[in-house]
């Protein structure tokens, strides 16, 4: 049970640390592109299903 | 050695933040400047919503709850986890529906006409300066504590660096440095806890344990039910869809992104509350046991990081604030601009790009002076949770769900939640300072609520009977 718990808790961590390197690489692109004209923050695909 | 490793750190981090909110680019369009051009994408609006909801209270403090309460917090912080899924599933796909929307006071607009929005403005302008007050003035402690100036060139200084970027980059780049911010605080934090395990924690995973079931215990036994019960109707009401959350709900790429980050970010929640509280645990046979719950996060760092402990104190608690901060400044401006202005004028684009410019500097320094007025975060946050869900959720969640939604009942419900949360709230604190109640209770999000839910059907059914103009 205690064993458990501490797995528990480190499989939260190393997620937490998965969250942080997924925005990371997301960040980096955004970033890379952003004067490029397709950039990843350009306004969003029409065949999205999107109202705009 | 040691100061030349602070001496990096602390540069390095202000160096790439100035870095990244450069390369964010300077808005040139008013839509650029509120809603990014509804092109956020899924991770970086994951990324935004969570650095903007963990603030001081959701690090330092539930790291001194782990300590003094073990997993209880984890149970109570569930709700606030709940929240977010359920506005991901329910109503934030609805919001990136509706058309020409910027701001949730545009919501109310759309439903309910032109007198309820901006009335939903003028609330919204007011609780996104004093959540900006409360956060300036906890970034302001800390370079006080930290670096020995005087509050007000502390105060001064968060504020100055935060408007300068969101001024000129609006959303993109509160969104940007947010996802910045969202990649320190998942390294840092949840890096801490793992060196403090395999490093500094003695006896295991038998030995986490023990000390877990006896915080938690500790905690049952010393928070009342009806303190449980308020805690648990302010992480799940409190926040929901304030302006900077409503904001990244209506710039999100497609409906689905708008979804999904909700959902993932209450789901990083549970994860997120986890860490801290184990962090707080960890603590227990490492610090003294009568520490103060707001330093417990400081003396376990400098504790077992003698040699940078303050400079990464410093910047893990900085880049929680700064997070925090810029999204409810860029919120505050937009809807001012929005809700307010652009009902009666700056209704060119050019116009309401610069006066979202201007509006977020006034914004800044009316929270900066404000800032010195706040007795503590926790009870400065309570006060905002406890008029925000009265003052809006009740007209938005049911002119969103109704079929014909009546403007009495939206008016009546804001102005009841806004005047009923604010002074019940007021009340309370008055009376904590006395001494009268626990410093835990304040349930004025429960009264307010509810008057506000009596005043929506009575003006619901008011106009309903007596007719006159809808909208």
């Amino acid at each position: 049970m205690s064993v458990l718990l501490l797995c528990l808790v480190v499989l939260a961590t190393l997620l937490v640390i998965l969250s942080g390197v997924w925005v990371t690489i997301a960040l980096i692109d955004a970033v890379w592109r952003v004067d490029r004209p397709a950039s990843s923050l350009s306004p969003a695909d029409p065949s999205d299903k999107s109202p705009e | 050695m040691p100061v030349v490793f602070s001496a990096v750190l602390v540069i390095g981090y202000v160096v790439l933040l100035i870095a990244v909110a450069a390369r964010a680019r300077t808005a040139r369009e008013y839509e650029d400047f509120s809603i990014a051009r509804r092109s956020l994408p899924l991770a970086l609006v994951f990324g935004s919503l969570c650095a903007t909801y963990v603030g001081p209270g959701f690090s330092i403090g539930f790291v001194g709850r782990g300590h003094n309460s073990g997993f209880l917090f984890l149970f109570i912080g569930a709700a606030y986890a709940l929240q977010n899924i359920l506005v991901g599933l329910l109503v934030a796909p609805k919001l990136r529906e509706l058309k020409g929307c910027y701001t949730l006071g545009d919501v109310v607009g759309q439903k309910y006409g032109t007198r309820c929005q901006v009335l939903a403005g003028i609330i919204s302008v007011l609780l996104c300066t004093l959540f900006s007050a409360v956060m300036i003035s906890a970034g302001g402690r800390i370079l006080q504590n930290m670096l020995g100036v005087p509050k007000w060139i502390a105060v001064a200084l968060v504020a100055v660096v935060t408007t300068s970027y969101t001024t000129f980059g609006g959303l993109r780049a509160s969104v940007i440095t947010d996802a910045y911010h969202f990649a320190l605080h998942a390294f840092l934090f949840a890096g801490i806890l793992l060196y403090e395990l395999v490093t500094h924690f003695q006896g295991g995973a038998a030995s986490f344990a023990r000390e877990a079931m006896a915080a938690t215990t500790q905690g049952f036994e010393t928070t009342t039910p009806l303190e449980i019960c308020t805690f648990i109707i302010a992480f799940l009401l409190g926040e929901t869809l304030i302006p900077p959350y409503a904001n990244l709900a209506l710039a999100s790429r497609t409906t689905n992104v708008s979804r999904a980050s909700f959902v993932l970010a209450g789901c990083f929640a549970v994860l997120w509350f986890a860490v801290m509280i184990a962090l707080g645990v960890v603590a227990r046979p490492l610090i003294a046991g009568d520490t103060s719950e707001d330093y417990i996060l400081l003396k376990l760092v400098k504790a077992t990081v003698p040699h940078a402990g303050y400079a990464l104190m410093l910047v893990m608690l900085l880049s929680v604030i700064l997070s925090s901060l810029d999204s409810l400044l860029n919120a505050g401006a937009v809807v001012f601009t929005q809700d307010i202005l652009r009902r009666f004028t700056a209704r060119q684009d050019r116009a309401a790009l610069l006066a979202g410019r201007y509006s977020t500097i006034v914004i800044a320094a009316v929270a900066s002076g404000l800032a010195v007025f706040v007795p503590t975060v926790m009870k400065g946050l309570l006060v905002c949770y406890g008029i925000w869900a009265p003052a809006i959720l009740p007209a938005v969640i049911l002119g969103l769900w109704s079929k014909r939604p009546r403007p009495l009942a939206a008016f009546l419900s804001m102005i009841v939640g806004t005047v009923v949360g604010g002074a019940v709230g007021i009340v309370f604190l008055m009376y904590q300072h006395q001494g009268h109640v626990s410093k835990m209770e304040t349930p004025a999000i429960v009264p307010a609520l509810i008057c506000s839910l009596l005043a929506y059907l009575i003006g619901h059914h008011i106009q309903r009977f007596v007719g006159g103009r809808e909208r």
